[in-house]
């Protein structure tokens, strides 16, 4: 027997189907939807619902070395937020660090099914999908860490772009990663050495390269493998004051570039946020939002996320060492080093984003900036979580976004360097169909999930339902925070804010063919490994790991 | 209404009993009381099935008769009213505190007034370690409020403590005000080693005799007393700032006496 439903009468936001607001019917069948379903279907009664593909968060720290590395360090955090088991759910913990129950839940009750880790060292990875199988209910994609990869940069130098090529595509079927990642290139190996860099045309320690060689040089890659999402980038200088003009001349090196993957994009630069600064002080850093977002605006190959901030207690960490010690010295919170010795190195410090400091307020007016002058198709709502402040908070952003008078309100309470801002001048107001782009249909089509982030034939039945009015931001933070229904598969999971079932989610990976490169470029890896603590053969992490291995499997180029 | 807990059967694992506080408690029925759930371990059990409960008296308070040594959390987050315990504690006795007072007659276990903002605890007998300390990975530990308690403490007494008034009556163990930020720790007796190990700010008074201290501790002067609380003490006491590997703000006086072979 088939298992068919129908979602009646919602008023259903579907911005990849063009669908803004529209009364209409969803029905579903297997976990997938469809055209139409049999009159046996059971039908769910939803006027005067909201209905939205379920959320794909493309940018997001929930799992692996670092993450766990915070958990270890702020037990403080972990037990500000405690829930005891059911007989259903697992105990879930932790504020800023959730456990992966916690993790899994919380973004579910959202009415968020798809979640991207963006940042894992190969070498972590193993641990990396346990946990990501240890998720509940969310399907799960992760991205690999590459930019400061010792082989990648030996081989760019060289100028063997095959063997880059091959050896990327070696690297995500052993790290069973999805995409690309790059974190501050070349800074981050300099970091091994207790340096840094400072913009793409510095030249990387040891090796004859600069940022702006990775870049490209894995972007090239990238599109000759045909992966479904672009290389996602985390510019030089993260976090320093005058760092936007290092964002710009980042975006300039990719102006030509094209794909043909349905994306569009070549890449995608994370946390756009804290890359946007101008001043050349904590003195004087202010926002330069409106240059990145006409940069963004006016290139067709591009797409960010925001890496918003929230006011109160976050985590930051990033693969970014060198940026995480430079935050330390500012602060003097706790701090921790990890993954040096690994492929690449990431920092963690947790920070406190204070209502009354200028630097935070700032920074949350840049992120505001960014997202209501760049076009929703090209920005999507992240807070880089947990650096920006913890996903559960997007709910508040949303708000912000769609309502200018709750945005005057707030910045009555902040620092009156806010009154400088230009967001104090900004009218904009998101509509629900903008909100639906920024955390559904632009994130599915900028990650290459053509199943997922609409409502379309064919599309997998995740699908998220709200209790609140398209035209009144009265509630609208509780309603989104705890959905009224959130389909997985067709399965409920999650009705009026409580779990109902927490199946296991997919995997998603890329399975990307040998070339007559192989045998060389694993030659070449051989002896790379006589310096590795693992052997090459117990190296890749097997299939088998992955609870529900998903492999995308991109096509050839000719 | 004055709630009286008399301890029937505390399981071997102990019970985590935070539901002990004043405010909540003494509004209750007698029955009410006695279906409150606690966590045992990882099942819960009603409170009436560790303790006879009874009512007595017109004042809001509750006293404790017995062995509540396994007996944890008792008056956690505790505002208002008063606690009296005739017998010992078990770990976690008013940790995070801001108001009222606990009286116990025995001695306590470990994690005692741990993050407490205000209001007091007395202890007649001992105490164990972290008495007014952090829990892990906080930044501050006691943060108001004052313990005393008249025999000796354990380790790590007044762990990043940040403001009140700590008093020992009959010596401490080892790391006396390890991280201590601000307030007040006076020890009477035999201290152990180390006090004062990256101490930022405060006062710590040692009394008595001290077994070791960090090379971060320097030596300023000799000073003829010590004024803590409004108390005076008698000295001459070595006073050094504390701790050199940190900000060296913090002040340690050491009784001067039996103390040479520390400037040796």
């Amino acid at each position: 027997m088939k298992a068919e439903l129908v979602l009646a009468n919602g008023t259903v936001y579907d911005p990849a189907n063009g669908i803004a607001g529209e009364r209409m019917d969803i029905c579903i069948r297997d976990g997938k939807i469809v055209e139409q379903v049999s009159e046996k279907a059971q039908r769910l009664d939803l006027a005067g619902k909201v209905v939205m593909p379920g959320g794909v968060d493309i940018h997001t720290h929930v799992t692996g070395s670092k993450v766990n590395a915070g958990r270890i360090m702020r037990p403080e955090d972990v037990r500000s937020s405690v829930s005891p088991r059911t007989s259903l759910t697992r105990s879930a913990s932790g504020y800023t660090v959730p456990n992966v129950y916690q993790i899994g839940y919380t973004y579910a009750r959202m009415g968020y099914t798809t979640v991207v880790e963006a940042a894992v060292p190969p070498l972590k990875a193993r641990h990396t999908h346990e946990e990501l199988s240890a998720i509940p209910i969310l399907d799960k994609a992760s991205l690999v860490l590459m930019g400061n990869n010792w082989l990648i940069m030996k081989y760019l130098s060289e100028g063997r772009d095959d063997l880059v090529r091959e050896y990327a595509a070696w690297l995500l079927e052993a790290a069973k990663g999805y995409g690309i990642k790059i974190v501050n290139p070349g800074g981050t190996e300099a970091w091994g050495w207790g340096r840094n860099v400072e913009g793409v045309r510095d030249k990387v320690p040891h090796f004859d390269i600069t940022p702006a060689d990775t870049i490209k040089g894995l972007l090239k890659a990238n599109e000759e493998l045909n992966l479904p999402t672009s290389v996602h980038l985390h510019p030089n200088r993260l976090g320093k004051p005058g760092n936007y003009s290092t964002t710009l001349e980042t975006m300039e090196l990719v102006r030509n570039a094209t794909t043909r993957m349905p994306r569009g994009q070549v890449l995608h630069v994370v946390h756009l946020q804290f890359h946007s600064y101008g001043g050349d002080s904590w003195r004087n850093f202010h926002s330069e939002a409106d240059k990145l977002a006409t940069a963004v605006n006016s290139s067709s190959n591009l797409t960010v996320d925001v890496g918003a901030v929230v006011f109160g207690w976050s985590t930051t960490m990033t693969a970014d060492g060198p940026f995480e010690h430079d935050l330390q010295r500012l602060t003097h919170l706790k701090w921790t080093n990890v993954d040096v010795e690994a492929e690449t190195g990431a920092g963690v410090v947790p920070h406190f984003y204070s209502m009354r400091n200028a630097v935070a307020v700032v920074q949350w007016c840049t992120g505001l900036e960014l997202l209501l002058l760049i076009k929703p198709d090209r920005i999507f709502l992240t807070t880089d979580h947990p650096n920006g402040g913890p996903f559960s908070k997007y709910p508040q952003i949303i708000h912000l976004l769609m309502s200018r008078k709750h945005r005057d309100a707030m910045m009555e309470k902040l620092n009156p360097v806010c009154k400088k801002s230009m967001l104090s001048s900004l009218d904009k107001e998101y509509t629900l169909y903008d909100i639906a782009k920024i955390t559904r249909a632009g994130t599915a089509k900028a990650l290459g999930l053509a199943q997922k982030g609409h409502l379309g034939p064919g599309a997998d039945a995740d699908v998220a339902v709200y209790d609140l009015q398209p035209d009144s931001t009265e509630g609208l933070e509780k309603a989104l925070s705890s959905a009224h229904l959130v389909l997985k598969d067709g399965t409920m999971v999650v009705r009026d804010g409580r779990i109902l079932a927490a199946p296991a989610g997919r995997t998603y990976w890329a399975r990307c063919q040998p070339t007559d490169k192989r045998g060389e470029m694993i030659n070449g890896l051989r002896e790379h490994f006589r310096y590795y603590t693992i052997q090459l053969e117990n190296y890749p992490v097997s299939e088998e790991h992955l609870i529900r291995s998903s492999p995308v499997v991109p096509e050839v180029s000719s | 209404m004055s709630v009286r807990l008399v301890v029937k059967k505390v399981p071997a694992v102990g019970l985590e009993a935070e539901v002990i506080d004043p405010a909540t408690l003494v509004k209750k029925g007698l029955s009410e009381i006695g279906r409150l759930q606690v966590w045992a371990g990882r099942r819960t059990m009603p409170l009436g099935e560790a303790f006879d409960i009874s009512a007595e008296g017109p004042e809001d308070n509750i006293e404790i008769h017995g062995d509540a040594s396994r007996v944890k959390r008792i008056g956690q987050g505790m505002a208002s009213g008063r606690i009296d315990l005739l017998g010992d504690a078990g770990m976690h006795l008013g940790n995070r505190m801001s108001g009222g007072e606990i009286h116990v007659s025995g001695s306590v276990s470990s994690w005692c007034g741990c993050e407490m903002q205000g209001g007091s605890i007395s202890i007649a007998g001992n105490a164990a370690h972290y008495l007014g300390g952090a829990y892990r990975g906080s930044s501050a530990g006691m943060q108001g409020g004052s313990i005393a308690v008249s025999g000796a403490a354990g380790g790590e007494v007044g762990c990043r403590m940040a403001d009140g008034i700590i008093t020992i009556g009959a010596g401490c163990g080892d790391f006396a005000g390890v991280h201590q930020k601000g307030g007040v720790i006076v020890v009477h007796g035999t201290c152990g080693a180390r006090p004062g190990a990256g101490m930022t700010g405060g006062l710590l008074i040692l009394n008595g005799r001290v077994e070791s201290i960090l090379p971060g501790a320097a030596y300023v002067e000799e000073v003829q007393e010590a004024e803590a609380a409004g108390a005076r003490l008698k000295g001459p006491f070595l006073k050094f700032k504390c701790d050199l590997a940190e900000q060296a703000q913090g002040e340690l006086l050491i009784l001067a006496e039996p103390n040479r072979h520390l400037r040796e």
